[in-house]
């Protein structure tokens, strides 16, 4: 990066430099202060189109503090925690995958053609429908992600495009499936396909959803803790991201570690898919996920790719998103007003990585220059 | 080492004095005095890392001097850019071409001029460049891709972009390493017309038959270095390679060949090796080589002779194109890396920082950087028992006295040596090697850690372990080989024994390819 210099008076200058490596708790801090900032400017926005922020912000407090709603938050949470936790093997490994989304649609087609298939009498119903549920929207998340990964593996296509583009595939071919032959046939010409019978839900009705997947997203962080920090398949994916040369020198087998990595990825999504095609929507339509796939990008971001982390971060995501819906109810902020402040967080989410690397220092000038 | 560059008639357009530049580790410009005279074509040799791109930098505006002075046609001047370089006339083609391959000659050539209209009439400045394409005798079509261009060809892009800037003092970083040889020829053919016209061409060189066929004059760069500045017709090949690989006139004592191991097995056998290198060009070209158990095998040359490429066979990290690779009996071309650590090639790579550790990452996980997967390091269901990684990097770093705040601290904050240090101590500590491949293992170190690497390799060869040893220090490879096998230009030119390698006859095959007494 060349090196900012703003002259200030005299010999004075400004400098952007690279600063030595923060500790964790500082880069923690660093983090948490430039989320607050993501509040803030958020808050300034709000202002200025006329709408209290306090008021705004008074009444986001209420409603995620408020027992009824802390349901729906985890049900919001849930998808994205599944997917960012999964983001955060692909992104460890230097692997930009952007393709939650599509990863996460492609496990709701699956988890529905399951559904479609014991509908018409293929598929044996009982317990193993959920079992093949959960496996099919694994596979098809896992596999939906492997394309991108091969194709860098083998052409070197630049992941960020192949996982982009694969994403408008996949919404679209769920656009397809149920406007066309998974269309319910009972259902008044409404674009969607049947509900899940309840024994294809994860948390099927009579459990409290939010136990089982408190317990879901939890084992999954936790695994992927374990995988991460003591596994050699964790240690080698690190290495792969963090430095190719040493990386085919420690003689790692590059290729096959990213293909692992990812394909958890996506498998994670995709079971992400069917928690929202099973239980948040309970069948799959149009539209069914309203960006969880890229809220999990953020999210794995923000919190630093460590799965404990991504998990707190993701619950963030779930509360604004539910706040959403209470502020529009409430206040008659508009629903975009959400947007504003995820917007914001991503923003600042990018200064602080880079915060983290830099300082300014006051110089000065001519001294030095090496 | 302040020699007044002696002046052939004129005011130089370009001085510098008593330029400085250090990098971390590297001290890459001492005190260098450089003259550039109007009309010559100035050759600036030096084998790699000697410091002659830097200077090359500094006077482009890339770098900033630490200190020294830099005059061109007699005014002081501070070069903050190469925007300002090109302001003072000077123009520089890298190595590497900073060429778009989907832009005609044209759009490429005025990219960014400062005097392009914001729409530009192409027309004209085709015809501008016709007239100097004709002038040199060239045949590139100003509308044609880039992209289908011929490296010689881009070359020729690159020289017409600083040419119409009215630049007249042109720097060329390594200008043939992408040429073929009738390419090279015409590019030289060029540089002497460009003279005649009164422009100052610098050469920047490794090959010295280059410099003698090209130039006027010649600068000899040493470690940082000015240590020869002469008119070419007044010295001759045998002085110049003299004095780039550092042999004084009087030569070097060699020391004593030291008793190896009694025994010996055949470990390594190369026969017709063929590696492609990076750039798509033959890198290696035929090597034949067997190296034996306890026995340090020296490989010296110039680098960028294939020496990386080579190692890099050895060990797995590049696939050989043709030829065989034979470790204690088995064929290995084209084996993995795994594969071969596994059957006991252990291998010090080139650039510590780059290939030999991952700096973000903690000296205990470095450690386990090759050998995480392997038992002891690792239980039966796949878990690293990082309590034993961190008992085997406290004994390599208290036995390779490696300077570490802590096993917890990043890697990068590791110091050259130290990460050389670390390197080292983990091959050996937890692989079994019989052979060990250590590619510029002292590069760049201070003594006491160049010093100890070279204990640690005899001690090596007394426990009847074959030593691979690649360095461009001529010094460093007489000292510690056995045998000494020369490479210039892919190919072993010459395997000497350790009383047969005369500096003289080690300097011209590094340098050339040929021996003294072959060449007269």
């Amino acid at each position: 990066m060349r090196r900012l210099n703003i002259p200030l008076a005299g010999s004075l200058s400004i400098r952007l430099e690279r600063r030595p490596e923060l500790s964790r708790a500082r880069s923690a801090l660093v983090t948490l202060l430039f989320l607050a900032m993501a509040f803030l400017l958020s808050g300034a926005i709000f202002q200025l189109l006329g709408y209290g922020a306090l008021e705004i912000y008074s009444a986001f407090g209420r409603s995620v503090l408020s027992p009824t709603m802390v349901e729906e938050i985890f049900r919001k949470s849930t998808p994205i925690i599944l997917a960012a936790i999964g983001l955060s093997y692909s992104y460890r490994l230097n692997f930009w995958n952007i393709g939650a989304e599509g990863q996460l649609y492609m496990g709701m087609i699956a988890a529905t053609g399951v559904v479609v298939l014991n509908y018409g009498g293929i598929l044996p119903g009982g317990p193993l429908l959920l079992l093949l549920a959960v496996a099919a929207s694994a596979l098809a998340g896992g596999l939906w992600s492997l394309i991108p990964a091969a194709l860098k593996i083998r052409v070197g296509a630049n992941e960020i495009i192949t996982t982009l583009m694969l994403n408008y595939t996949a919404i679209l071919l769920a656009d397809y499936l149920v406007h066309g032959p998974w269309k319910d046939p009972t259902g008044y010409g409404f674009a969607q396909t049947i509900p899940f019978p309840p024994e294809a839900k994860l948390a099927p009705p009579g459990t409290p959803e939010w136990a089982v997947f408190l317990a879901v997203s939890a084992a999954c962080a936790l695994t992927t803790l374990l995988v991460f920090n003591y596994t050699v398949f964790g240690f080698e994916s690190k290495v792969v991201g963090l430095n190719p040369y040493a990386s085919r020198y420690a003689g790692i087998r590059t290729g096959s570690v990213v293909l692992k990595g990812v394909l958890i990825s996506g498998m994670l999504a995709g079971l992400a898919g069917l928690v929202v095609a099973g239980n948040l929507i309970g069948r799959l339509r149009p539209g069914a996920s309203p960006g969880y796939g890229y809220h999990a990008i953020i999210a794995a971001l923000l919190g630093g790719l460590n799965p404990i982390t991504v998990s707190f971060s993701s619950l963030l995501f779930g509360m604004l998103l539910t706040s959403g819906d209470v502020l529009q109810a409430s206040i008659q902020m508009p629903r975009a007003g959400v947007k504003i402040i995820i917007a914001m967080i991503f923003i600042t989410t990018i200064l602080a990585e880079f915060w983290k690397r830099h300082r300014l220092r006051i110089a000065r000038r001519g001294g030095g220059g090496g | 080492m302040n020699m007044s560059p002696d002046s052939p008639g004129s005011s130089p357009v370009v001085e510098m004095r008593g330029i400085c530049k250090s990098f971390p580790l590297v001290l890459a410009n001492d005190h260098v005095d450089f003259f550039i005279y109007p009309g010559e074509v100035h050759a600036l040799l030096g084998e790699n890392g000697a410091g002659k791109t830097t200077l090359m930098n500094i006077l482009y505006g890339i770098y900033r001097p630490d200190s020294g002075l830099i005059k061109v046609r007699g005014a002081p001047v501070t070069i903050g850019s190469p925007r300002d370089a090109i302001r003072l006339g000077i123009g520089m083609v890298h190595q590497d071409f900073r060429l778009i391959d989907g832009h005609s000659v044209v759009e490429n050539v005025f990219l960014n001029h400062p005097e392009l209209n914001f729409l530009p009439r192409w027309r004209e400045l085709e015809g501008e460049l016709r007239a100097i394409i004709e002038g040199y005798g060239w045949a590139i079509d100003p509308r044609s891709r880039v992209g289908q261009l011929s490296p010689g060809e881009k070359q020729q892009v690159e020289l017409l972009k600083l040419l119409v800037r009215g630049a007249d003092i042109l720097l060329l970083d390594e200008p043939t390493s992408v040429l073929t040889p009738i390419e090279s020829r015409m590019l030289f053919k060029t540089l002497r017309r460009m003279a005649e016209e009164g422009k100052s061409v610098v050469l920047i060189t490794h090959k010295l038959n280059e410099a003698m066929s090209v130039s006027d004059r010649v600068t000899v760069m040493r470690k940082g270095r000015v240590v020869l500045t002469k008119p070419t017709r007044e010295t001759n090949i045998e002085e110049l390679s003299a004095a780039m690989v550092g042999i004084n006139a009087s030569g070097l004592d060699i020391p004593l060949p030291q008793t190896g191991a009694k025994e010996r097995e055949l470990l390594l056998s190369l026969r017709g090796l063929r590696v492609m290198g990076d750039k798509g060009v033959l890198a290696v070209k035929g090597v034949d080589l067997d190296v034996y158990g306890g026995e340090i095998l020296g490989i010296a040359g110039v680098s960028g002779n294939g020496q990386v490429e080579l190692v890099e066979a050895i060990t797995g990290i590049r696939k050989p194109l043709s030829g065989r690779v034979i470790f204690r009996g088995v064929e290995v071309a084209g084996a993995m890396p795994r594969k071969l650590m596994e059957l006991g090639i252990t291998y010090i790579p080139p650039e510590g920082k780059k290939w030999g550790i991952v700096p973000e990452l903690s000296i205990y996980e470095n450690v386990a950087l090759r050998v995480a997967r392997y038992p002891p390091f690792t239980g039966r269901l796949g878990f690293v028992r990082w309590g034993r990684v961190v008992e085997r990097a406290r004994k390599v770093v208290g036995e390779f006295r490696v300077e570490v705040g802590s096993l917890r601290s990043k890697a990068s904050t590791l110091s050259g040596g130290n990460v050389q240090r670390l390197i080292l101590g983990r091959e050996l500590e937890t692989t079994n090697p019989r052979l060990v491949v250590a590619a510029y293992p002292t590069k760049g170190l201070d003594i006491a850690a160049t010093e100890q690497i070279k204990r640690v390799l005899m001690r090596l060869r007394e426990r009847g372990i074959g030593v691979l040893f690649v360095s461009e220090d001529i010094d460093e490879v007489l000292e510690l080989s056995d045998r000494i096998a020369v490479m210039y230009d892919g190919r072993v030119v010459g395997v000497l024994g350790r009383g047969e390698a005369s500096p003289e006859d080690l300097g011209a095959l590094m340098s050339r390819g040929v021996a003294v007494n072959a060449s007269s």
